[in-house]
């Protein structure tokens, strides 16, 4: 693996739980291009469930799942469920809403994408 | 009707009062700061004679509210010297809905300052003080224990203890309040209320409700009605019905430490190396492999279930939770990646009667001292225990954040009004040091929850790191933590109430068909202002002014890593967040 290409993964909650449970680590290394990726191919290739995702950490600030993903970015999952006022302070609750918008207008194009990530647990 | 319980511990005389008209709309917070608003001088010594101890539950406790079991205690506290209102879970707020006991309020202070005393309070509501002199300086565990083994076979109590700490008056002592086991564990921490307590030389309070059924409704078809739909959106929510329970509190450490915003070696960062060892998903993780209990809820009608037990590799008990607010101040603060040793100082805070979030933050600045070093549990753990025996740092420790930073010169003492601020970094997350600035109560992370419309407008648009919005968002959030902390329920009923609508108009629904009288959306919010009001007119009262709404300089000098922020909203701004107050007082005859 390219480690200029590399991006950090990590995923909380429940899709901690759900990578546990399936025998794999919920912190990997994934190869994206050079030109980058979107969070979503990310969490599609890792077979994550995106209709639990509720945002996006990239590089600390969240975005919603479509956010650019450059090499050498750091991401984090975050799935529905945050408690207290931080839903709505760190843009989680905003993220959520966007991703709702995204889903209804462009669901299939992003799955008909093909992917050019590969993943390093 | 629901009735004041009046104990005078000057004479131990004790009272029974209906609840005046003018608060029968008020429960919880409403209701304690009401009375201390009322009958407390504000520049009274808060250990003394005239300030006044008030115990409410909320207006919807008793009943079968989902999550409506929330306990209220104020008085003038003594660690900010504001009016303080600490909100607990746990059972007694039940029981003291089902026994129709709309506040107990203890005044006065015994003359004999080695009494101890305790408060029983039967099924029938008979109410008796008698001497509990052995007890002192017993921990809330050994506490509860002696307490069970008074009460008569098959009985149903509830208590509410003190311990050490607040005996000894030390400003950072809560109180304990028992769990649906019995176990002393949840707590009204904040605000030194605990040495409130102490100062009147009550040593417990044992609340019966054997038998007891829940307090009849004005329309009980209607309650029922209303119950079950906020119910079903509490269960529905992946909030309050997928992240709570499975992880607790703690689901947000992982979260905020990605975010930049877990306060970390005394807040000189935002992100802690050891977040995922001390996180939510790994205590789910250890719990688990070790045979505790990973999801109760902390008192009666809660649907949510977030608590849980650690247990010691053994397997044995050893403290709640603990929940993420314990976990940041003992962990990330104080640079401990060990749950089991966060637990261990959890479990002396609570025996103690110490809040964990002053404790932490105080060892964190005890830290930064450069005394013990980031890192070692077993100082951080010999540090506690030494306010009650030899070494350092001693007794100033119990007084919190600020006397042990003043006292070991450290330069970042993170308080405001001397409270410390709890587990948000207000540069990374700038909402929360608007309401860290600016709530009544000292910085507080409760002070700020949710509801309507505009709540979600704007959170919908603000940018953490940003100034911009941030004032309109904690004031509403404000407002209806108010509202919410008056009914007794849960904060965390407040994402399904923003999110689903049918949850909102139940609760007005739950307030109606309960009471009787007319509520809706806005009089729900009225509730929340007129609060807020009581609060912050005594403070000002108490000679509190526009420079106590203000966080520490450093936040606004220190840049943040990894996001390298300072807080940015202006004075000018802070300023405006209580601009409601002067209308509203109007409307209800304070000048």
């Amino acid at each position: 693996m390219d480690s200029e290409r590399t991006v950090i993964v990590r995923m909380f909650g429940l899709l901690h739980s759900a990578r546990k449970a399936a025998g794999l680590p919920s912190t990997v290394s994934v190869e994206v291009p050079e030109a980058g990726t979107n969070a979503r191919l990310i969490a599609l290739d890792l077979e994550l469930d995106t209709d639990i995702i509720e945002g996006v950490f990239v590089n600390g600030i969240v975005f919603d799942v479509d956010h650019a993903v450059m090499p050498g970015d750091r991401i984090a999952f975050v799935p529905h469920g945050t408690p207290g006022p931080h839903r709505l302070y760190l843009g989680l609750y905003r993220a959520g809403q966007a991703n709702a918008e995204s889903e209804d207008s462009d669901e299939t194009a992003v799955t008909e994408t093909e992917s050019d990530t590969s993943i390093q647990d | 009707m629901r009735y004041i319980l009046r104990v005078n511990m000057s004479d131990l005389a004790i009272t029974k009062e209906d609840l005046p008209a003018k608060w029968e709309r008020y429960g919880g917070r409403a209701l304690t700061s009401a009375v201390v608003f009322e009958e407390v001088p504000p520049t009274s010594d808060p250990l003394g004679a005239e300030n006044v101890l008030v115990i409410a539950p909320g207006l919807l406790s008793g009943t079968n509210t989902p999550n409506g079991g929330r306990l209220s205690i104020g008085a003038k506290s003594p660690l900010t010297g504001g009016i303080k209102e600490s909100n607990a879970g746990g059972q007694a707020a039940n029981g003291l809905g089902r026994l129709g006991i709309a506040a107990i309020i203890f005044s006065g202070k015994p003359a004999d300052e080695s009494a101890r005393y305790m408060l029983t309070i039967e099924a029938d509501g008979a109410a008796s003080m008698s001497r509990v002199d052995e007890w002192a300086g017993e921990g809330n565990y050994e506490t509860a224990d002696a307490i069970k083994a008074l009460r008569p076979e098959g009985d149903r109590c509830s208590t509410i203890t003190n311990g050490p700490a607040g005996e000894a008056g030390f400003k950072a002592a809560g109180i304990a309040v028992s769990d649906m086991k019995g176990y002393p564990n949840r707590f009204a921490g904040r605000g030194g209320l605990g040495a409130v307590m102490g100062s009147k030389g009550l040593k417990a309070i044992v609340i019966s409700d054997k038998d007891l059924s829940t307090p009849e409704h004005a329309d009980k078809e209607a309650f029922s009605a209303a119950i079950k739909t906020f119910s079903a959106a509490l269960k529905e929510h992946p909030v309050s019905g997928q992240g709570l329970p499975t992880y607790g509190t703690n689901v947000l450490t992982n979260i905020l430490s990605e975010a930049g915003g877990l306060p970390t070696r005394n807040f000189s960062n935002g992100s802690f190396e050891g977040a995922e060892a001390t996180s939510g998903e790994r205590q789910r993780e250890i719990t688990l492999e070790r045979g505790g209990n990973v999801q109760h809820g902390c008192h009666t009608g809660c649907v949510i279930q977030c608590s849980r037990y650690w247990v010691d590799k053994d397997g044995k008990y050893k403290t709640k939770g603990p929940e993420y607010e314990t976990v940041w101040s003992f962990g990330a603060n104080c640079g401990i990646n060990d749950l089991d040793a966060i637990a261990e100082l959890d479990r002396t805070c609570g025996d103690f009667g110490l809040d964990t979030i002053e404790m932490g933050a105080t060892m964190g600045v005890y830290m930064d001292s450069g005394e013990i070093a980031f890192g070692d549990g077993a100082a951080a753990l010999a540090a506690l225990k030494s306010v009650f025996g030899e070494g350092k740092p001693g007794r100033v420790m119990g007084d919190g954040t600020e006397a042990t930073g003043k006292a070991f010169n450290v330069e970042h003492i993170p308080v405001v009004k001397h409270q410390a601020l709890p587990a948000y970094d207000p540069r990374s997350v700038q909402g929360m040091g608007v309401t860290y600035a600016t709530t009544t109560m000292g910085a507080d992370h409760t002070a700020g929850y949710t509801v309507t419309a505009n709540i979600l407008k704007v959170g919908g648009d603000i940018d953490p790191l940003k100034p911009e919005g941030q004032v309109e968002l904690s004031r509403n959030l404000q407002i209806a933590t108010a509202m919410l902390d008056a009914l007794g329920l849960c904060i965390f009923v407040a994402f399904p109430v923003l999110d689903i609508p049918e949850a909102f108009t139940a609760i007005h629904e739950m307030a109606q068909a309960h009471t009787g009288d007319t509520w809706d959306v806005d009089a729900l919010m009225q509730l929340g202002k007129e609060t807020l009001v009581y609060e912050r007119l005594f403070n000002e009262r108490a000679g509190m002014g526009p420079e106590d709404d203000r966080l520490p300089a450093f936040f606004k000098n220190v840049e943040l890593p990894p996001h390298n922020v300072t807080f940015q909203v202006s004075d000018a701004d802070l300023d405006t967040v209580f601009d409601f107050v002067p209308e509203v007082a109007a409307g209800m005859g304070l000048a």
